[in-house]
């Protein structure tokens, strides 16, 4: 078990060093140079030299790469924005728990719709409500989840001149408003997440009842729900979390398009801003920073799979 | 005797009527005026020129001089120059010095590390010189030799040649703004919130980045009795629908910096909020078709007037933007009344040229430049302007397509087209907005003059060029005058540029809203010196 | 209505069934239109779509850049059944041609993904050891980045336009799901008969060919149908963030993101329609997806 663990950390060392060459590149690779961007052809060539010397961007390709990477590595210096010439790793932790309490939430939503919805559908297999379940998910996820945030804002307040954005507060600092702020988004966000978990509920559970043991169990005589719920749904729960962790960049990705709408100061922002307007240093580290979470937040869940079905050997 | 009974019974009810009317436009003290906006991408106004950190730091700081507001403009493109930290200025007779006597007594903000100190000439030789060292805008300052404090309150510029723009860029907030330099010297730059410490009508309180900006009004500010405002808040609201619906719903008094809403929203808001005050203006922008005018075709003057003739104008108009907009939109905007031109004050033979729509004519020139079976061609624009320009791109192919010209939309990402295409470097054709200026001398030198990164049609003209130079060098406004006339005269039947139809912008606020007249120029914070809340 | 009795997987194929010998993919058709309702409703709507697709040309009542600024925004009447945009271009027509987009976008991309996905998977698997190690290094560090991210560079990269989407969408989906790929590729590769096939001198292709693949298809279809709506759905995201196919082609995500939510207040149906447009293609692909899942899954234990 804990050579697994040690196997598994050391093989994310190489995962984030290729994250870090890629994003490096992608962001040098894009048209376009943010010191033209910054003055927006207004400048001329002595303005636009002045301020990429400024912004270090005159040395060599791999000088620039060593001094970004040594400097995280050796000082945890993620550095600074081109643009608000601010701490990026200070941004950064002030605005993380937003996007995690939106993902959190967000999930929350969906897997108690999803799953609820998909235990129902396999037990009641092409029955009616098997049906109805399963068109619904699918309903669910076809709705294009920036179409349904635009109306949720703007529909009430052409006919009730109410409008469910309001400027953030930090659940620290007041958590009844916080969580007013928060459940419109992570509803708009989790039912159109819902789908997916839903799906793979149905079929996860609808193999799991097919095994030996749970025909085992119903020859014991135990009832439909212990053996649903006690039994089958903790092995049925593995692809649910595992999609669940797949699916983790979607949400701090995904999370741009909400928290654009809905006034939410979160990572997704940011990230998404820096992005347009060429702020390498940002881009580049809070790309780092979420990959570094997502290989973590995968490494949890494969040892959570240990719990959940000891079936499982390690090789 | 009854003429003195009239009068006594008259007067009382005219003195009542006289001072209702004139409570009604007393300015109250008091409120906090909320702005839904998205983020600036930095609050340094040199090491950027975003607009939105212009506008959002011109509540806080001050400039030598500056465009008239509120009750001092007589239009929204008033750009006379009116005195600011500076209270008075000469000019000598060579056009080449400008001294300038600052207010005495005006104080920085009171924050660390300046802690209120009076403003000095250094300051604003500090200034200056940063902008000129500093700023993407620094080509305005080019004339620029010196800059000296001759003493605490006197500050001499000493110009290399005349320079008739040179008061305009020094009163537009984009640029000239005073700074002091213990900020710097502490912050290294003027981006982190605590460093923006000015002279303006409002103090930066806090700024909890991506969610609000909150300004306090100015105790010591020198304009006695001003602001009005308690305090500004801006509402940091990235999406534009959200912005639209927070001012329906009355958690904001402006959907945008400057309370612009596009033709379709504001129409929209004039039937679902009959209440709020929803005015269009014409603004200073312009937006246009440009070619590559040094190279073929588009260096046939017969196939550039053949484009002209092809775009139908006035149907845009009326269809797209409710008849509103102003179909003579170049070379000089028509919201730059002082400058302007009119095309129907031009021989007709050329005027069509810049604003007809004759198809036939448009196929006789094109097989008179040797087309006849017409060409194809490219048009490079960036998709993500406002709503009119998604559609008047399509439009555009589709009437050249009626001439015989097949042109391919080529959609660019933002950053390949401000720093290729918007700068001359593309093939053929493209087409787009640009920048509003505020000195007429942007929209004639800076388009037309060879070799600059504005001039988008590769233009290179030298009757022109010696015109441009004239008014630019002219200092008596009235002979410049006639010199932007000539050329416009010239200009008319070039088709360097081929003009599109310029929308009005609509402004829309609550009732409750006062004093907030649309001004021309970037700034935010004089505008908001006079306005006030009615309630 | 709770089941008394376990609960019998009615879709075992019965072996004591006298042999048709009719070959698995037609055979999976029969039995869908027999045992599967909502997977036979998803095939007609995608059958409807592929046709409108297919044959806009002649089914479209305009041209799909036909432009008539007299007849802006109407909602609907009887020359203009969906209504106009904002340019008077008639939105059925547009629907249609941006069925072909769209499909074929989804389509172009899918299928390269697939076999992307196979490729890798298979040989990741297949091969094991070294390779396996640095080939899922790489799908782990692309798998870490949001998927906005990647598009959005990769976009902005090469410009808009359908061949790019669809290579960089296929791409993306082919990465992704060589994931699953490999980890049925694994399960088969454990299989005894695999190791008497080397035993016998098979080369490594033709073991990979011959017994690997086809048993990883039936996944691989399940996988690549119902993506079909996930990219789909991700290129109607790109052309929100402006990053689409260009203008004036026709897309539903184009349409929905761009006209629609422009002119909301004046027009509410040039939003609607290409969102059941979307819908529908969404839905009819997943149900699709789910009725083939269900019957293919079985034989691939039972095979």
């Amino acid at each position: 078990m804990r050579q697994y663990i040690l196997r598994r950390l050391a093989l994310a060392v190489p995962t984030l060093f290729l994250v870090s060459v890629i994003v490096f590149g992608l962001m040098r690779l894009m048209p376009g140079d943010v010191a033209t961007r910054m003055v927006e052809g207004h400048g001329y060539a002595k303005t636009l030299d002045a301020l990429r010397r400024d912004l270090g961007l005159d040395r060599p390709v791999h000088v620039q790469y060593v001094e970004w990477i040594g400097n995280i590595v050796l000082h945890g210096d993620f550095g600074r924005s081109y643009w608000t010439r601010q701490p990026i790793l200070e941004e950064f932790v002030r605005r993380f728990p937003v996007t995690l309490e939106l993902a959190l939430l967000t999930i929350l939503v969906s897997v108690v719709i999803g799953v609820v919805v998909g235990i129902l559908s396999a037990v009641r297999q092409d029955s009616v409500s098997d049906y109805v379940g399963r068109i619904l998910a699918i309903l669910a996820l076809s709705i294009p989840y920036f179409g349904l945030a635009v109306v949720v804002v703007v529909v009430p307040s052409i006919y009730f001149k109410w409008t469910p954005v309001w400027t953030y507060v930090a659940f620290t600092a007041d958590p009844l408003q916080n969580l007013k702020i928060m459940l419109v988004p992570a509803l708009v966000f989790g039912v159109t997440r819902a789908g997916p978990i839903m799906r793979i509920m149905r079929s996860a559970l609808l193999d799991v009842l097919r095994q030996e043991y749970i025909r085992t169990a119903w020859s014991k005589g135990l009832s439909e729900r212990t053996i649903v719920l006690r039994h089958a749904l903790k092995n049925a729960m593995i692809p649910v979390i595992s999609l669940i962790g797949l699916q983790m960049p979607l949400y701090i990705g995904g999370s741009v398009i909400i928290e654009s709408i809905f006034r939410l100061p979160g990572v997704g922002l940011f990230f998404f801003e820096a992005l347009g307007k060429l702020d390498y240093p940002v881009v580049q580290s809070v790309n780092l920073i979420i990959a570094a979470m997502v290989v973590g937040l995968n490494l949890a869940i494969d040892l959570s799979y240990a719990f959940l079905d000891p079936r499982i050997r390690y090789r | 005797m009854h003429r003195r009974l009239a009068l006594a019974l008259f007067l009382p009810l005219v003195l009542a009527l006289a001072t209702q009317a004139a409570e009604a436009q007393t300015p109250k003290r008091g409120g906090v005026l909320r702005i839904a906006e998205r983020e600036a991408p930095g609050l340094d106004p040199h090491l950027t020129i975003s607009f939105l950190s212009h506008s959002y730091v011109s509540l806080t700081y001050s400039q030598l001089v500056r465009f008239p507001n509120g009750p001092e403009q007589k239009h929204p493109a008033d750009f006379s120059i009116l005195p600011d930290l500076a209270e008075k200025w000469t000019v000598s007779k060579d056009g080449k010095v400008y001294t300038f006597a600052l207010r005495k007594g005006v104080r920085f903000h009171n924050k660390p590390p300046v802690n209120g100190r009076e403003v000095t000439a250094e300051d604003v030789k500090y200034s200056l010189e940063r902008f000129a060292a500093k700023s993407g805008f620094n080509t305005r300052f080019e004339p620029v030799g010196a800059i000296e404090a001759v003493d605490r309150h006197t500050v001499r510029i000493t110009l290399k040649e005349p320079y008739a723009p040179f008061l305009n860029h020094l009163a537009n907030p984009s640029f000239c703004v005073i700074l002091p330099r213990e900020a710097e010297e502490k912050f290294k730059d003027f981006n982190h919130p605590d460093a923006v410490i000015g002279t303006g009508p409002f103090v930066m309180k806090s700024y909890e980045k991506g969610v609000k900006v909150v300004f306090e009004r100015n105790p010591d500010y020198f304009m006695k009795g001003l602001p009005y405002l308690d305090g500004v808040v801006i509402e940091i609201t990235p999406d534009a629908a959200a912005r639209v619906a927070v001012l329906r719903a009355g958690k904001a008094d402006l959907p945008h910096i400057w309370g612009w809403v596009s033709p379709e929203e504001g129409k929209a808001l004039q039937k679902t909020n009959p209440e709020m005050v929803v005015t269009p203006h014409q603004v200073i922008g312009q937006g246009f078709i440009y070619m590559r005018t040094d190279q073929p075709p588009f260096n046939d003057v017969r196939v550039r007037r053949a484009v002209s003739l092809a775009i139908d104008r006035k149907a845009w108009n009326e269809a797209l933007l409710f008849g509103e907009g102003c179909v003579d939109s170049g070379p000089v905007p028509c919201a730059l009344k002082e400058w302007k031109l009119d095309a129907a004050k031009i021989d007709p033979a050329r005027a069509k040229y810049l604003t007809g729509y004759d198809p036939a004519e448009a196929k006789k020139l094109l097989a008179e430049a040797g087309q006849a079976k017409g060409f194809t061609t490219p048009i490079f624009h960036w998709p993500g302007y406002v709503v009119p320009w998604r559609s008047y791109y399509e439009l555009a192919a589709e009437n050249l397509g009626k001439i015989g010209i097949t042109a391919e939309l080529k959609p660019e990402e933002y950053g390949k087209y401000i720093s290729t295409t918007a700068l001359g470097k593309y093939e053929k054709m493209a087409m787009g907005p640009s920048t509003p200026f505020t000195e007429v001398d942007d929209f004639l030198y800076g388009r037309f003059y060879p070799e600059l990164p504005t001039n988008q049609s590769r233009v290179a003209d030298a009757e022109l060029s010696k015109m441009l130079l004239a008014q630019r060098r002219e200092m008596d406004p009235k002979k410049r005058k006639q010199i932007v006339d000539d050329i416009q005269r010239y200009l008319a039947d070039k088709a360097y540029y081929v003009y599109v139809p310029q929308w009005p912008q609509y402004v829309a606020h609550p009732p409750a809203v006062k004093g907030f007249l649309h001004h021309d120029g970037y700034g935010l914070g004089m505008r908001l010196v006079y306005t006030w809340f009615d309630r | 209505m709770s089941v008394a009795t376990p609960p019998i997987d009615a879709t075992l194929p019965r072996r004591t069934a006298p042999a048709r010998s009719r070959p698995w993919y037609l055979d999976v058709w029969v039995q869908m239109v027999r045992r599967k309702p909502l997977g036979t409703a998803g095939g007609v709507i995608v059958l409807v779509m592929l046709a409108a697709a297919v044959g806009a040309e002649w089914i479209s009542p305009y041209g799909f850049a036909q432009t008539s600024l007299r007849e802006r925004f109407i909602a609907m009447n009887g020359s203009h059944w969906l209504g106009t945009d904002q340019l008077g271009r008639d939105l059925l027509t547009r629907l249609i041609y941006g069925a072909r987009i769209s499909l074929y976008v989804g389509f172009g991309a899918v299928l390269l993904g697939s076999l992307l996905a196979t490729a890798i998977g298979i040989l990741s698997a297949y091969f094991g050891g070294r390779v396996d190690m640095l080939v899922q290094r790489g799908v782990d560090a692309w798998m870490a980045f949001p998927p906005l991210l990647l598009l959005m560079s990769i976009m902005s990269l090469v410009g808009p336009s359908v061949w790019n989407i669809t290579v960089v969408l296929g791409v993306a989906f082919g990465i992704q799901n060589s994931r699953v790929v490999r980890g049925v590729a694994l399960g088969i590769k454990e299989n005894t008969y695999i190791e008497s096939a080397r035993a016998m001198g098979s080369s490594h292709t033709a073991i990979a060919v011959r017994h690997i693949l086809p048993n990883t298809l039936p996944t691989i279809i399940v996988v690549a149908t119902t993506g079909l709506s996930t990219v789909i759905l991700t290129e109607a995201s790109l052309s929100f963030l402006g990053l689409g196919v260009p203008p004036p082609y026709p897309t539903w995500g184009g349409m929905l993101s761009l006209a629609g939510l422009d002119h909301m207040y004046q027009a509410p149906w040039l939003a609607i329609w290409p969102a059941v447009a979307l819908s529908l293609a969404v839905f009819g692909f997943n149900m699709l997806g789910d009725g083939l899942r269900d019957l293919l899954d079985p034989r691939l234990k039972g095979g």
